[in-house]
């Protein structure tokens, strides 16, 4: 074997290279593994170790205490007041409602944000961007005041500008009546989320290559059915992968809840992840309430696998 | 010549019309801010104060409020937590974008899956671990699991950013016979250094409106209230005074958008880049 | 090798960073301050207990008092309790400091912000207020220090009964500092100018309100509190058991449903839907319902009494001299109930500083500091002759009008898991309000609900 000359250095022959190679990879594996494991011990204690020790609570009486050592066991007796519980089947059904609602309007908005950084003049696109992005940045329990505030029902932006339009008499009652409070959650978690949705489907859109737009306009196609023909299609794994997300923040939305509506008026806002708490720091009932949460995450989990196995995208890195 | 001007004035109408979406309501904080405390309730109503006064900001940054306490208290926990996730998630993500072991997808998925549990289910046990270590009511206990919580995105976003980057300068270095942890310090990190900051962003933004934990394990004590648990308890101790509330809210407010402002480009490229990969 | 060296590396790192962040936390260090007390032989036996265990003088304690904003005012002439429990201390005990934790107004968040210290196992707060419902759930849980010993001379000093509301299986679990009894509010004013008696039933009191309103709409008919909060649960009661309901039936079980309950809450949706009270009425907190009416803008309130010690002063009042306070009406098959509030300060038994916590709990129970109370909040104090002080008798002109009240107390149902029982009916009679579900059918699920936990 010919010696070889990389960038001024003699490298050895190539048989030498092979047995270096090999015990580099041992060693690689070693070194990548002790990368790892400060991570994996991380996400050990706080957030796999929870989910089994949540399991645990769940199987007994926990009253006003967490020492299940010295608790009653009471197996699935917990699982059993939970699917008994109409309250629980309320919280399902307006979680599972509010997440449909919610992701597929601030999906369609945050299509428009972001097709729109994309259309208008290049000067505007970095400003327009940076407005955009300013709600995701507020923590949504502050969202929370701020749209209690916005909704008050007699000085409140939002009822005095219908009042203003002309399409109400008088401010409407927004955390008061039923629907309208389950709106008000829904425009509340529609402002930040739209805003999350934005940024992940401007990744995809600049993955669309220009050429063939510019292809399509010569062929004489106009804008409208260039987004729809083109790259609607092409943006396919971003929108999925932005779904998934959107989907399961949606499903444990608890910030907006609690400090918008507390849940009211009566439980019609109530999800999953509130009336669990609930469970947990007000009623001091550890062992309901750990049920609720594995039931809540149960139904994430499902939805996820659901999704995922629909999800085709291979990451690509080194092998 | 036309079209672009049609096109420029367009653009500005529908920028402005995004921006009467994303802003009006910190517009309206701002205004309820500046009003004198009680007028706020007056009709008609006023979207621009017609008693201006900073009585509010005067209250809030006051003894009974301390919301620069919170503020403070929010830094240290997101500083913290923000450092903490780096470290070991740029660890993990070259790990997994670069070098080569077994259970490689395994390990990226069962990182990923530890970023999809809602809160509710791991917040009985943490409130009970951090008891025991002693820790509830303190600024500690909330920036450990937050560092834990960045993880996974951190890791997926750095991850992806290496994964961009070229092979030559490794390979050359590997063959010249350096060790895989000296590539990653000398080489690979400071390449990565953009991507870092990205994620190191988010992380920080991420921890700074974490509000169930800090609200649990913070106990609801002033002293160790982060950001988003000042201001929950002001809406709800004096809920009718609304000019207190939106000047701590404004308040809390100012170091984040200002970072996001800062940094927007940097944020969105490392999001982009987490969604498109 | 290098992979050794690396894992080692990062092992340390993370210690380092274990440990900086553990110290990120507070830690005060409480200084220690070497001077003589003198202590009074007049003291009860505990303090000298106290004084024989610790030989040395007393350092300096910070007392913690969990309660919210109202301990900080006074709605008479004396100073707020706040100040007058200090004063106490300062002259007793110079190496306490008292600290006030200001808790939210509303009793539920009280109660949470309690429940998560007490499961915290937290010694931040020493004496917390306790509200009356929850005397059970604290006295099962054990969250609150049996007074029995500690506190001998409680009997001798307050009315039995006062003290019965904060008992738990015997033991005294908190010294009252102030109890409320709601009622009627109504405006003497109008009921005169329109030649009407004060309602004895809810019959008469609807007469009245549609008479008056149809002359006068702009007024409200009955305020009350609906939003979706403790004081919802009182205002059920009244007119539960004001329509010849009750709690719980002879064999113990949930009667909320019963024809009489329905009728009750189906009484309390009609005031809504017919316009007596505002539609805001689902939202309002007691405050809120309390300030249309001493707003002058309606005819009837339900309210605890505690405003009477204001009602008069027309600087914060615009019906001075214009309003009377009855008990609640009644149909002739029901009874005028009086719904009892209150609260008393307990000991966190997790607190690091028990002697002390004791030590102050002991003045608050101590004629002084209930005057105080007495002066700046009105009525009731449960001290044994307080109101026979002419000081606080000038304090509170309006004392007497309170008694009429006093004969039909009622507390709330009780149970050992009153939160999970209060979040109920409050859910579900707001539920039945706003008209999210037939009123028979809120009061169904509210005894589904209730069934196992009691």
């Amino acid at each position: 074997m010919t010696p070889v000359t990389v960038s001024g250095r003699q490298i050895r022959a190539s048989g030498q290279i092979q047995t270096d190679m090999k015990v580099n990879l041992r060693h690689e594996s070693t070194v990548a593994i002790a990368l790892l494991v400060p991570a994996a011990v991380a996400l050990l204690i706080f957030n796999y170790y929870p989910i089994f020790q949540t399991f645990i609570f769940s199987l007994f009486e926990l009253d006003h205490t967490t020492d299940w050592l010295n608790a009653p066991f009471v197996g699935l007796q917990n699982y059993l007041a939970v699917i008994g519980s109409e309250q629980f089947w309320q919280s399902t059904r307006f979680t599972l409602g509010f997440t449909a609602v919610s992701v597929f309007l601030e999906f369609w908005v945050g299509m428009g944000l972001a097709v729109a950084t994309f259309w208008v003049t290049p000067a505007l696109r970095g400003l327009l961007r940076a407005i955009i992005i300013i709600p995701w940045a507020i923590p949504q329990i502050i969202q929370a005041s701020m749209w209690k505030w916005m909704f008050n029902s007699d000085v409140g932006l939002i009822g005095d500008m219908l009042v203003r339009l002309g399409l109400v008499d008088s401010p409407p009652l927004f955390l008061v009546e039923p629907l309208l409070a389950m709106g008000s959650i829904v425009l509340a978690y529609v402002w930040k989320g739209s805003a999350i949705t934005a940024i992940f489907l401007m990744g995809g859109l600049a993955l669309v290559p220009q050429d063939l737009h510019e292809a399509a306009t010569i062929d004489g196609a106009g804008a409208w059915r260039r987004f729809w023909a083109i790259t609607f299609p092409l943006m396919t794994p971003t929108m999925l992968v932005t779904l998934l997300f959107r989907t399961m923040d949606a499903l444990r939305v608890f910030d907006l809840v609690y400090g918008l509506t507390g849940g009211g008026p009566g439980t019609t806002t109530e999800t999953l992840s509130s009336f669990a708490y609930k469970f947990y720091f007000r009623f001091v009932q550890f062992g309901q309430g750990s049920a609720y949460a594995l039931v809540t995450f149960g139904l994430v989990v499902s939805i996820s696998i659901y999704y995922v196995s629909r999800v085709q995208g291979k990451l690509r890195f080194r092998q | 010549m036309k079209k672009r001007r049609v096109h420029l004035i367009l653009s500005l109408l529908l920028a402005a019309g995004i921006a009467v979406f994303s802003l009006t309501p910190l517009y309206w904080m701002l205004i309820t801010s500046f009003k004198r405390p009680g007028t706020e309730f007056r009709l008609p109503v006023e979207y621009w104060p017609s008693n201006f006064s900073l009585e509010s900001y005067r209250v809030v940054l006051g003894s009974d409020f301390l919301v620069q306490r919170a503020i403070l208290n929010s830094l240290i926990v997101s500083s913290t937590a923000m450092i903490g996730t780096l470290l070991l998630g740029a660890l993990a993500a070259y790990a997994i974008a670069r070098l080569k072991f077994r259970y490689k997808i395994q390990s990226l998925i069962a990182i990923q899956i530890a970023g999809m549990i809602p809160p509710i289910v791991v917040i009985a046990p943490t409130f009970v671990l951090i008891r025991t270590l002693g820790l509830l009511g303190t600024l500690a206990g909330m920036a450990l699991p937050n560092m834990a919580y960045g993880i996974p995105l951190t890791t997926w976003l750095v991850a992806s950013y290496f994964a961009g980057l070229p092979f030559e300068l490794e390979d050359a270095a590997r063959v010249d016979g350096a060790a895989p942890l000296t590539i990653f310090w000398k080489i690979m990190l400071p390449l990565a250094a953009p991507g870092l900051f990205s994620a190191g962003v988010i992380a920080f933004l991420g921890s700074w409106g974490e509000f169930m934990l800090a609200f649990t394990v913070g106990l609801g004590l002033p002293r160790v209230q982060t950001v988003p648990v000042a201001v929950l308890s002001y809406s709800q101790a004096f809920q009718l005074q609304w000019t207190w509330v939106s000047a701590g809210t404004v308040l809390s407010l100012l170091p984040v958008v200002i970072l996001v402002l800062i940094f927007q480009k940097r944020v969105i490229r490392g999001l982009v880049a987490g969604a498109v990969q | 090798m290098r992979a050794k060296k690396a894992l080692f590396f990062i092992i340390i790192m993370m210690a380092a960073l274990l440990l900086v962040a553990a110290q990120c936390g507070p830690a005060p260090t409480p200084e220690t301050v070497v001077e003589t007390v003198v202590v009074k032989e007049t003291v009860e036996v505990e303090v000298e207990k106290v004084v024989e265990v610790e030989k040395e003088p007393a350092p300096k304690v910070t007392v913690t008092l969990a309660y919210n904003r109202f301990l900080n005012n006074s709605f008479g002439p004396g100073p707020a309790p706040i100040d007058a429990i200090k004063q106490a201390v300062a002259a007793e005990y110079p190496n306490i400091e008292i600290q006030l934790n200001l808790m939210p107004d509303s009793v539920n968040q009280m109660h949470d912000a309690l429940a998560v210290w007490m499961t915290a196992q937290d010694p931040t707060v020493d004496l917390y207020g306790m509200d009356t419902p929850w005397v059970l759930e604290f006295g099962q849980a054990g969250w609150a220090v049996p007074l029995n010993d500690q506190l001998p001379g409680l009997e001798e000093n307050f009315v039995t009964s006062g003290l019965d509301i904060f008992s738990y299986e015997g033991q005294r679990l908190g010294v009252p500092f102030w109890g409320s009894s709601s009622g009627l509010f109504y405006r003497t004013d109008l009921l005169e100018e329109y030649g009407f008696e004060p309602p004895q039933t809810y019959d008469d009191m609807a007469e009245i309100i549609d008479t008056i309103t149809a002359d006068r709409p702009e007024l409200t008919g009955l305020a009350w509190p609906g939003a979706r909060e403790e004081s919802l649960v009182m205002v059920w009661a009244d007119f539960l058991y004001g329509f010849g309901g009750q709690y719980f039936d002879e064999s113990g079980t949930c009667a909320f449903n019963s024809p009489e309950g329905v009728a009750a809450v189906e009484y309390m949706t009609g005031l809504i839907e017919s316009g007596a009270s505002p539609p805001e009425t689902t939202a309002w907190k007691a405050q809120e319902a309390q300030t249309r009416f001493v707003e002058g803008n309606s005819i009837f309130l339900w309210h605890n009494h505690d405003i009477v010690t204001w009602l008069d002063d027309p600087e914060r009042s615009a019906v001075a001299g214009k309003w009377g306070f009855m008990p609640s009406p009644a149909q002739p098959e029901g009874r005028s109930v009086s719904l009892t509030g209150g609260f008393a300060f307990a000991v966190n038994p997790y607190t690091d500083n028990m002697e002390e916590a004791l030590q102050v709990l002991e003045l608050i129970s101590g004629q002084e500091v209930q005057k105080g109370f007495a002066i700046a909040w009105g009525p009731v104090q449960y001290y044994r002759g307080l109101y026979d002080d002419p000081e606080v008798l000038a304090a509170n002109q309006n004392a007497d009008r309170i008694s009429v009240v006093l004969d039909s107390a009622l507390n709330r149902p009780p149970s050992p898991n009153y939160a999970e029982l209060s979040s109920i009916v409050q859910e579900e009679v707001h539920a039945a309000l706003t008209g999210l579900k037939p009123v028979q059918q809120a009061l169904d699920d509210t005894c589904d609900r209730i069934g196992p936990t009691n």
